[in-house]
């Protein structure tokens, strides 16, 4: 997502992430990765469950499929270290209106069930032509 | 799935550098992409 900032920015959309882990992890995490986007830390995990974000169950985790997708991240150099966190908390993606109201929500089915970012943006620039 | 935006809005989140915001105060200004990441590492 941080190669659309500038597209986000021009929408009008803030982005911000919402991690797992404390303060100090959260922190870390974002100097590391120099994240662009504000983070929230959310380790007792009081958002993700206030946005009813699922659970894996153990066999999505360790399944043959999830294998092949974590080693050929590993050879793009997205390393995985030691998790900090609830291994099998769910991600999710939600866009949210200057009135409060959800223009998009995408809860994941499995680990690696993502939005493309191009879909975020065609969800912001639908609403801006309406 | 319903989801209940007035418990949503007026959550107190702890940013990464210690501060403290409503959720409600991100999408005053423009609209939110609020992205939850999975376990950090």
């Amino acid at each position: 997502m941080r190669r659309q900032k500038e597209e986000f920015d021009r929408l009008g959309a803030l982005v911000v992430l919402v991690g797992l882990g404390d303060v100090e992890e959260t922190a870390a995490f974002k100097q590391r990765f120099e994240v662009p986007f504000q983070m929230i830390a959310d380790p007792q995990k009081r958002l993700f469950g206030a946005f009813r974000l699922k659970q894996a169950s153990t066999g999505s985790l360790i399944s043959a499929k999830m294998v092949v997708k974590g080693v050929k991240a590993m050879a793009k150099g997205h390393g995985m270290g030691v998790p900090r966190g609830d291994v099998r908390q769910l991600p999710g993606v939600f866009i949210i209106d200057t009135a409060g109201r959800i223009l998009f929500s995408h809860h994941a089915e499995g680990p690696a069930d993502h939005p493309r970012p191009e879909e975020l943006l065609a969800a912001l620039r639908s609403d801006i032509e309406k | 799935m319903d989801l209940n935006i007035n418990e949503i809005a007026n959550q107190d989140v702890q940013l990464w550098d210690r501060s403290h915001v409503r959720l409600s105060g991100f999408w005053k200004q423009g609209p939110l992409v609020l992205v939850f990441l999975r376990h950090y590492g």
